[in-house]
């Protein structure tokens, strides 16, 4: 192999030139690095910092909790989910955890997937490997308060997370500009 | 030592200076955001008490990073937050460093090997996956060490270690037990192809430290096994419900072959074996061995990418797998990196063709990183940049295979095998290009009818290109014809001042070009870039839309959102040349577009819009947008004159007040409607004059009706004819954009 080209001031200044484009790029890559704003947009970042502490600082260590399905990274709260998205990775290791899950997945969604056709790919939800879909988040949005107080009362849920509008009867216990958690109990 | 000799050595380490330079100032950027702190804390993976899911899990399969977990923060006593720093760090250095050495180790370059990193932390050049490989680093939990360690490990394979690779790979197994699989399946299946050379005590000892390493796992491996092999059903699990569930909750894992990235995957597949090969060809038979180790790699993903489709279509033994091998794709992503950015600086025949086409390579990797401070619309800069790659190392290939065959420089069989590789190669990616489950299919040879071959080459060939001359995309490619020409210029000026022997004056100019070149490429570029919205003025930069739909999907009834998020759905509408690209085109009749889109909640929007309207056959209203309006609610762009519908007047009603504007029918008018809840202020602009400006004491309010297009949200009434392009929706308002300019 020829030493050369391991050597930067000799030889080729095309060389220098590309060098010179990398500490271009190298720049470009580390001002986005410190852009908090832009860094904020991964989905790596799509979970609430504010609301996981808080549920961390304020609720007991066995609260149980009903979280919404688009809700990222929820296991920063350290507290049970009912259905936790995440589920899924964990079920891969582990067998019990798998059919739990769909039950408990089929509850909230209200459906039943054994009757479905769900042969076909559905429409605008693939671009993204994080999106749940509009269908549901929608379920999820549109929960009523007896199906709340039926899962309440089968799984020992404690407190309701959410993002919707709707409206519920529930007491507010913490609310930022994202979410609401409504204590159940 | 003198000053002289440190400086030498400097100069000769400059790289690696450079790299612990970028690797200091990159973790300077994780702990300025704080996003070492994302994901599990290592006190959950300790504490045995907990009950999240994830990392019980973790503790079920006995894993030996955990007990680690347990000595520094039981043990030692160490903090969340420092463990995290400490890990994050670790695996910052350690896989940055892996990269480097390892393009260094294959190719011999250094530039190659600093180009493989930036590629791997700032690139933006997906493999079949969005999220990107250097997440791992920020989470500081047990997959990125497993990732780290992994890298290592190749590493070493590379160097002809192999026990210092079992070693490593054992380690990256006990961190995670699925994640490094495909890879170190590929190293035992090289050692044991390599059985005569190396003798069974080298493959056996391997095994064996594979096995002492992983010990603490091994038990959870063989549950594994016994998991995977046992059948769903003695387990008593329902295959087809846990598939169905992944449909519906994961589509994207189940159908992971008609999503776009994995289009964009297989171009750079495919451009990495063409690489590889046409090195291969030419390299020594050290350096062949290591080329094949490569491929070995990136064919594994590939293997693992093909099974997760066949699971998916026809297996269906654990559809949950599926979501891991998308992360395992993603670890291949690096080995592509790597592959691409030795590509584009090791020389296999200096002449000027292979010096440009190379540094085109060079520059296409470059605007992988860049492309988004150009302003470029994300889904079409890296779908083209993909194709932009695999064309020009398609062309690097076949011309060097050209030539090499009218030299007679190659011997016949080798260059049978080469076009025997690439036929396969092309026919496989034809084959997964055009396929469609969800058409009846023809026999295999009916998949090359004429149709099926028209939708490849507008793929792989032609979409691009239509983009840059439709202004649709960012102008990469004159991006790429300035940076060429920048290329040439520094290449015929230095070649004349080379011939002038003088040294210093060559230095600086190639110093001064660089620059020059830099500023040219940015300036140039950033004059040139054509706004997603508009050819003359867009105020609506894409990284801060909200949504667009670009109007430009020619197939079915979706609508894309380019910020792939918002896709709508068209009902009747028909394509219609836009103002960029394609339009929509409405009938008047029946014809509208539903997006998911509502504005409940917001304190403001901006929507920019080109329109076309065409005169109705009957006298009625026609409303282009509409999210369900009242008379104090909401708002709506509709025909402002009952009596004569058909006229050029129209009206921005919103929240109760009017903004009249004038839309001649027959052309095309630009239009950008703002409301801003802070000021009380609703405004409209048509070809960027401000149509008015109503200032409002009370405060808005946005139902959580769907915004239509075309028709009244809430009735099947005031259908729109004409033809409407590049909705574009910002979630705030921009205030007096047109005055500012």
């Amino acid at each position: 192999m020829n030493d050369e080209k391991h050597v930067v001031s000799e030889g080729n200044p095309m060389v220098m030139v590309c060098g010179a484009i990398l500490i271009f790029l190298a720049l470009i890559g580390l001002h986005r690095k410190y852009n908090v704003e832009d860094y904020k947009m991964s989905a790596r970042f799509q979970y609430d910092k504010p609301l996981t502490e808080w549920v961390r600082g304020h609720t007991p260590e066995d609260a149980n909790f009903l979280i919404p399905i688009y809700f990222h990274s929820w296991q920063a709260a350290g507290r049970p989910a009912f259905y936790d998205a995440n589920i899924i990775n964990a079920a891969s290791y582990n067998k019990a955890y798998i059919m739990d899950a769909i039950k408990r997945f089929q509850i909230l969604m209200d459906v039943n997937l054994k009757d479905m056709n769900l042969e076909e790919p559905p429409k605008a939800e693939l671009q993204t490997t994080w999106s749940v879909g509009s269908f549901q988040r929608e379920r999820y949005d549109s929960l009523a308060e007896h199906k709340i107080m039926e899962i309440k009362n089968s799984y020992g849920i404690n407190y309701f997370v959410t993002s919707s509008e709707k409206k519920y009867s529930f007491p507010v216990v913490y609310q930022n500009d994202r979410y609401k958690v409504y204590a159940l109990d | 030592m003198d000053r002289l000799n440190i400086y030498e050595k400097f100069n000769t380490r400059i790289y690696e200076i450079f790299l612990v330079m970028i690797i200091v100032f990159h973790y300077g950027g994780i702990l300025y955001t704080n996003s070492f702190l994302s994901g599990a804390n290592i006190f959950e993976f300790v504490d045995l008490k907990s009950n999240t899911i994830q990392t019980a899990a973790f503790k079920s399969a006995n894993l030996p990073v955990i007990y680690l977990f347990e000595f520094l923060y039981k043990g030692l006593g160490l903090s969340n937050e420092f463990i995290k720093a400490a890990v994050t760090l670790f695996c910052l250095v350690v896989i940055s460093f892996s990269i480097y050495k390892i393009t260094l180790c294959v190719f011999d370059n250094k530039l190659s090997g600093v180009l493989a990193v930036i590629l791997f932390l700032y690139s933006s050049l997906p493999l079949a996956v969005l999220f990107s490989n250097r997440d791992f680093i920020d989470d500081a939990n047990p997959n990125a060490l497993s990732y780290s360690l992994l890298m290592l490990g190749i590493f070493y394979w590379l160097k002809e270690r192999p026990n210092l690779t079992s070693i490593f790979m054992g380690l990256s197994f006990g961190c995670h037990p699925i994640l490094p699989i495909g890879f170190i399946v590929t190293f035992f299946m090289y050692q044991l192809i390599s059985y005569k050379r190396i003798g069974a005590r080298s493959i056996i000892t391997t095994l064996l430290l594979f096995l002492i390493v992983t010990l603490p796992v091994t038990f959870g491996v063989v549950k594994s096994v016994v998991f995977v092999t046992g059948g769903v059903g003695a387990q008593g699990l329902d295959a087809e419900l846990i598939w169905k569930y992944v449909r519906f909750a994961h589509p994207q894992s189940a159908f992971i072959d008609i999503i776009p990235q994995f289009h964009y995957g297989l171009a750079l597949y495919f451009s990495s074996f063409l690489l590889l090969l046409l090195l291969y060809n030419y390299g020594d038979t050290a350096q062949k061995e290591k080329y094949f180790k490569l491929f070995l790699l990136v064919f594994a993903v590939f293997v693992f990418t093909i099974f997760e489709i066949l699971n998916s279509y026809h297996f269906r033994i654990i559809s949950l797998y599926n979501l891991w091998l998308h992360r395992f794709m993603t670890y291949g992503g690096v080995i592509i990196y790597i592959i691409l950015a030795g590509g584009a600086f090791c020389t296999i025949r200096e002449n000027r063709t292979n010096n440009f086409l190379r540094v085109c390579l060079f520059l296409l990797l470059c605007l992988s990183v860049f492309a988004q401070e150009l302003g470029a619309d994300l889904y079409m800069a890296f779908w083209a940049n993909h194709f932009y790659i695999l064309e020009i190392v398609m062309i690097y290939y076949l011309y060097n295979l050209y030539n090499s065959y009218s030299k007679n420089e190659l011997p016949f069989k080798v260059l049978t095998i080469n076009l025997i590789f690439l036929a396969g190669a092309l026919i496989c990616f034809y084959y997964i290009a055009v396929y469609d489950r969800f058409k009846p299919q023809p026999p295999f040879l009916g998949l090359f009818q004429w149709d099926n071959s028209r939708l490849f080459l507008k793929v792989v060939f032609y979409r691009q290109f239509e983009y840059a001359w439709t202004y649709n995309f960012y102008q990469g490619f004159y991006v790429l014809l300035a940076c060429s020409a920048c290329f040439w210029t520094a290449y015929l000026l230095n070649s004349y001042i080379d011939v002038k022997k003088q040294e210093e004056l060559r230095y600086k100019m190639a110093f001064c070009l660089a620059i020059v070149g830099i500023l040219s490429i940015t300036l140039f570029a950033g004059t040139r870039v054509v706004p997603v919205v508009s050819k003359e003025d867009n105020p609506l930069s894409m990284e801060k839309l909200y949504a667009i739909w670009t109007m430009d999907d020619t197939v079915g009834d979706e609508i894309k959102d380019a910020k792939g998020r918002y896709d709508a759905l068209s009902v009747s509408t028909g394509i219609a040349k836009g103002f960029l690209g394609n339009a929509r085109y409405f009938n008047g009749r029946d014809s509208y577009v539903k997006t998911p889109v509502n504005f409940q909640g917001w304190k403001g929007f901006t929507i920019s819009l080109w329109v076309r309207p065409e005169k109705k056959d009957v006298d009625e209203l026609s409303a282009i947008l509409d999210n369900g309006h009242d008379a104090n609610r909401n708002f709506v762009i509709q025909s402002a004159d009952i009596n004569n519908p058909n006229s050029d007047r129209w009206v921005f009603h919103c929240n109760g007040v009017d903004i009249p504007l004038m839309i001649p029918p027959s052309q095309w008018t630009h239009l950008v409607i703002v409301a801003d809840a802070k000021k009380g202020d609703i405004q409209a602009y048509t070809n960027g004059v401000k149509a008015g400006k109503v200032t409002v004491k009370r405060g808005f309010e946005f139902g959580d009706v769907p915004l239509s297009i075309g028709k009244l949200a809430m009735a099947n009434d005031r259908y729109f004819k004409g033809s409407i392009d590049e909705v574009a929706i910002l979630d705030k308002a921009i205030d007096e954009w047109r005055e500012d300019k």
